[in-house]
């Protein structure tokens, strides 16, 4: 293999990487999006401001990645489908759901989405590609932030 | 034993992760009831007892291990289902979700449930309950 040709696979493993960060980031914010919605019962405030301020930062976490792939020279993949079929986090049934289930299907949702990131940030290193990596650095430490917030709500000390 | 590398599905394999995380967390006095949780999921031959002793160990451990044990009512409700006789497939979604003590609990409430909107349905319906895998 050529010395070119192993760069571009490389380089390719960044761009798939980062379009299913775009993936997993648009399926998680719109779960917490959801879980905002429909949270009840004696924690809902707490839960649902929560919430609110985790799908928010999402939501400027997309624009931040989209806009990374095309300065990468990438057209961002976008649309509900699209998005949908590029990521593995599953969607809660539309149905009265225990708060505690909506916290842990958001832990499970931001483990897999931190997976991927942490994926993305090998291959980065692997290509040298330094603004990708901060990108991926910053994303991983938000998700392990809110997974620490996340998973302490279901501890009952 | 239906454990052979082929047909030992990676749902159960899972399963059997999850239990195995739950050890070092729980009070020793309930580790039997894990291992015979872990040995169910590993032979896959009795769903009945399996899901019994699933529920045995959520009552006994779920409020300090809530995430493990959200993770393996996921992995059962998507890889098990409850027949309840003359073709009646009950999802098991909705009954793990409430505080079922035991497998017979469920079956007294299923049966109660299909009695209700199948009046021809036989009253003993709670002997012909049995949990399968999907």
């Amino acid at each position: 293999m050529s010395t070119q040709t192993a760069t571009k696979q490389k380089t390719n493993a960044v761009v798939e990487g980062l379009q299913t960060l775009l993936a997993d980031t648009y399926a998680l914010m719109a779960q917490t999006h959801l879980a905002h919605w429909n949270v009840e019962g004696p924690n809902f405030f707490q839960l649902h401001t929560a919430f609110q301020a985790q799908y928010e930062e999402l939501f400027a976490a997309v624009d931040e990645i989209a806009e990374r792939l095309r300065a990468l020279d990438v057209l961002a993949p976008g649309g509900l489908k699209t998005l949908a079929k590029g990521s593995r986090i599953t969607e809660l049934a539309i149905e009265a759901t225990p708060a505690k289930d909506f916290v842990a299907h958001l832990v499970d949702s931001h483990e897999i989405l931190l997976g991927n990131a942490l994926t993305l940030r090998e291959a980065s290193e692997e290509v040298n590609d330094l603004e990708t990596q901060d990108l991926v650095i910053g994303r991983i430490q938000v998700h392990q932030k809110t997974l620490w917030m996340l998973k302490s709500f279901l501890k009952n000390l | 034993m239906s454990t052979d590398s082929t047909s030992f599905k990676s749902w159960r394999h899972d399963a059997v992760r999850i239990v195995e995380e739950l050890f070092p967390g729980a009070p020793r006095e309930h580790w039997d009831l894990l291992l015979d949780l872990r040995a169910g999921l590993l032979r896959g031959d009795d769903w009945d007892s399996t899901l019994d002793i699933f529920l045995a160990c959520r009552e006994r451990l779920e409020e300090e291990q809530y995430l493990p044990f959200y993770r393996l009512r996921r992995l059962l409700t998507e890889s098990l289902r409850l027949e309840a006789g003359r073709g009646n497939v009950v999802p098991l979604r909705n009954i793990l979700m409430r505080k079922h003590r035991s497998l017979a609990d469920i079956k007294r409430a299923v049966s109660r449930e299909v009695f209700e909107h199948d009046l021809d349905a036989p009253a003993g319906l709670a002997g012909e309950l049995r949990i399968v895998e999907r």
